[in-house]
């Protein structure tokens, strides 16, 4: 028996998704919060897909759901989805809400829903998803997160017994969520990169989670992600269900060993934490028992979305916009990383102020610290260009990165910054943004480098 | 000078450890020599059998690893307290100084974690109530700016006993009803303060060096740091500006 209260909340709801579209305020989660207002315990109420699937972590979780997305949709399956990421309970409802009849009837029969991991308790025990995937957990914004155990904790306070998770194995912390619930791990193998000792500012587990003796990393990707046992109590490494190896750039394609056997499949981007969420993706279409055969046509469909990483040509240059969040140190650090193994020379363009926050608040920079601004240290790294409201602290932790003065453009109008800036023929442009596109900032200044680079091409041939 | 590190393992939250590698790569560009002594969780510390040590620092720690250092370092309470009566400096941030108190109480009427006792103050844990805020004040005549992001607070159980590090002109102290923040007891320094601290505030870094004898050291990149500090103290005293996140 849903109640009145239930449709009251359901129809007031629905009445203001075309109210929200005249008035030019797509994509809010307002129908999700008035419908939570009016009835509570709403998304327990609300009849949800035969099939739910949650995705949360620090990093990565809007590209993997979209990922899974579209493997579903090109599976012919009708799939409910918050492709945007609004993801915290009152986006999730507004989600279900968009999916339902008006007698609160799904209309899908598959529901991939990106959700905000501190809100864990506040979506999953009314949500009851089958499975609930997880990219990694990381340090992030120091003010809403603090730090990765916590982010643990907080999730281990709502997660139902019945979800299935889909762990990523090679992140430790991950592993420790939901320790009696059925685990499904995935990972990349050992890779001629890996190091076993740390080369990262951050690494939040340096200690065995079980005894707190020194953990030893047989081999470390970056920050803690690879594989470790502890000497002391024999705690270690999960062994993967799902294994990606044999990683063919050129080719764009990793390969995956399950318990069938190996198959190879596409990688949507060749940055290794992407190569992690097609390993993701494949280990749960796989475990939802899709035949591999299958899953290798449908991860010829998944895409990365556009807003994370988009590259365009601009005259002679090439201009590229990358997500970075901000507060984030280990997104900046493997943004930076994978720029800087790419060929040829590059300049940085860095939009990576907390805008939202500088309104009325101040950011908080600890962050800077955490993150290895030293790779931008690099010789093929021609400029680094720093702006925002907090400009003058990405100037300072850059020169203490050893990035010499003279690289640096340091500016708050982040315009008159793209104005500014040096370019030249052939150059690759790369601008980190944050969570900022609603802003108009990072698609003014992308506008801006790229007509001065489209220009360039009136100047060569002058 | 040498410098011992406590924990770095654990206690290495929120971009604080730069207020290790700020002071040493100053020093060096100085032409002084810094030793820093990484103390991990199960090894002697060096403070426990060495006098030289100049500075003893710790950064802020998960709730975990909290109790992990209590366990370090209680076998070294009588030592503790003869070097903080001795004058020794040490310098916590964030919520490390917290061990040195009585005892941390995890949520209201929950449980209570012994602490070192070596100062009258409790902690209070609410872990579903983070605060975090910027914060402006003053340590000797020095403008001081900096973050908090904590589950924590600290309430004196003798307020006449505990002193305060600095004072508050926009912000909070220990606690929400307090003006004064941090501990400073003799040379022993812990304040909530994130930032890393150092970084942000090259006035107060050049006093800190020079009260540990080290008189003509300037912060490296000083001008940036000070146009950096400039602009935020500025910033933070604008009137319309919220403190809280």
């Amino acid at each position: 028996m849903k109640g009145l209260r239930f449709y009251l909340a359901l129809w007031l709801a629905k009445i203001s998704i075309p109210a929200l579209k005249l008035t030019h305020h797509n994509g809010t989660d307002y129908p999700g919060h008035l419908a939570i207002k009016i009835c509570p315990d709403f998304l327990d109420r609300i009849e949800k897909p035969p099939l739910v699937i949650a995705v949360t972590g620090t990093n990565g979780k809007t590209t993997c759901t979209n990922m899974i997305c579209d493997a579903f949709e090109a599976a012919g399956r009708k799939v409910l989805c918050n492709r945007y990421g609004s993801n915290i309970n009152s986006g999730v409802s507004t989600c279900l809400i968009t999916g339902s009849t008006l007698t609160g009837k799904t209309k899908y029969d598959t529901a991939i829903l990106e959700t905000d991991e501190r809100s864990a308790p506040r979506i999953y025990p009314f949500l009851k998803p089958d499975y609930i995937v997880v990219t990694n957990l990381y340090r992030d914004s120091i003010m809403r997160n603090a730090h990765p155990e916590y982010i643990q904790w907080v999730m281990n306070k709502g997660i139902p017994s019945k979800s299935k998770m889909v762990i990523n194995g090679d992140d430790l912390i991950s592993c420790g969520i939901a320790p009696d619930n059925k685990h499904i791990y995935y990972g990349i193998g050992r890779l001629e990169s890996d190091t076993t000792e740390l080369v990262n500012r951050l690494c939040d587990l340096r200690i065995c989670p079980e005894c707190g003796k020194k953990l030893v990393f047989d081999y470390r990707r970056y920050h803690h992600i690879g594989r470790a046992h502890c000497p002391a109590c024999g705690f270690k490494s999960p062994e993967y269900d799902y294994e990606g190896h044999d990683i063919d750039k050129a080719a764009g394609t990793v390969q995956v060993t399950d318990k069938e056997g190996t198959r190879s499949y596409k990688i949507a981007n060749d940055s290794l934490f992407n190569i992690y969420n097609t390993v993701m993706t494949v280990a749960l279409m796989r475990d939802l028992g899709f035949a591999a055969d299958e899953v290798v046509t449908l991860m010829d469909k998944v895409k990365i979305p556009a807003t994370r990483f988009s590259s365009i040509k601009a005259g002679p240059c090439t201009v590229t916009t990358q997500l970075a969040k901000e507060m984030n140190a280990l997104a900046v650090t493997r943004a930076t990383d994978y720029v800087r193994h790419q060929p040829g020379h590059k300049r940085l363009f860095l939009l990576l102020s907390c805008y939202k926050v500088a309104e009325n608040w101040s950011e908080n920079m600890g962050w800077l610290y955490d993150c290895d601004f030293e790779m931008m240290n690099d010789p093929l790294i021609d400029t680094c260009v720093v702006t925002g409201p907090r400009a003058l602290d990405f100037k300072l932790r850059l020169l203490l990165a050893g990035v010499p003065e003279e690289k640096i453009l340091c500016s708050e109008d982040e315009r008159e910054a793209a104005r500014k800036m040096d370019i030249a023929s052939g150059d690759s442009i790369y601008i980190y943004c944050g969570m900022v596109e609603g802003f108009g900032v990072v698609d003014d200044c992308r506008k801006i480098i790229t007509e001065r680079c489209e220009a360039l091409v009136g100047k060569e041939q002058a | 000078m040498t410098i011992e590190v406590l924990f770095p393992e654990v206690a290495n939250l929120y971009g604080d450890m730069g207020n290790i590698e700020y002071i040493t790569r100053s020093l060096e560009a100085c032409g002084k020599t810094c030793e820093v002594i990484d103390t991990d969780l199960y090894t002697r510390p060096a403070f426990a059998d060495r006098d030289d040590i100049d500075l003893i620092y710790m950064g802020p720690v998960t709730e975990k690893g909290q109790l992990r250092v209590i366990d370090s370092l209680k076998p070294y309470k009588d030592r503790l307290e003869q070097l903080i009566k001795g004058g020794q400096r040490f310098f916590m941030t964030g919520n490390s100084m917290e061990v040195f108190g009585e005892y941390i109480e995890c949520e209201e009427g929950g449980p209570h974690i012994e602490c070192l006792g070596l100062f009258p103050f409790i902690t209070k844990q609410r872990m579903m109530q983070r605060t975090s805020s910027f914060w402006v004040g003053q340590f000797e005549g020095i403008d001081i700016v900096g973050y908090k992001s904590q589950f924590t607070h600290i309430y004196p159980t003798d307020t006449e006993s505990v002193k305060n590090l600095f004072t508050t002109e926009k912000g909070e102290g220990l606690n929400p009803e307090m003006n004064g923040e941090g501990i400073k007891e003799g040379g022993f320094e812990g304040t909530y303060l994130l930032g890393p601290l150092f970084v942000l505030n090259p006035l107060y870094m050049r006093k800190f060096l020079a009260d540990l004898g080290i008189e003509d050291c300037t912060p490296l990149y000083e001008e940036a740091a000070m146009e950096a500090y400039k602009k935020r103290l500025d910033e933070y005293r604008e009137p319309g500006r919220n403190y809280k996140y």
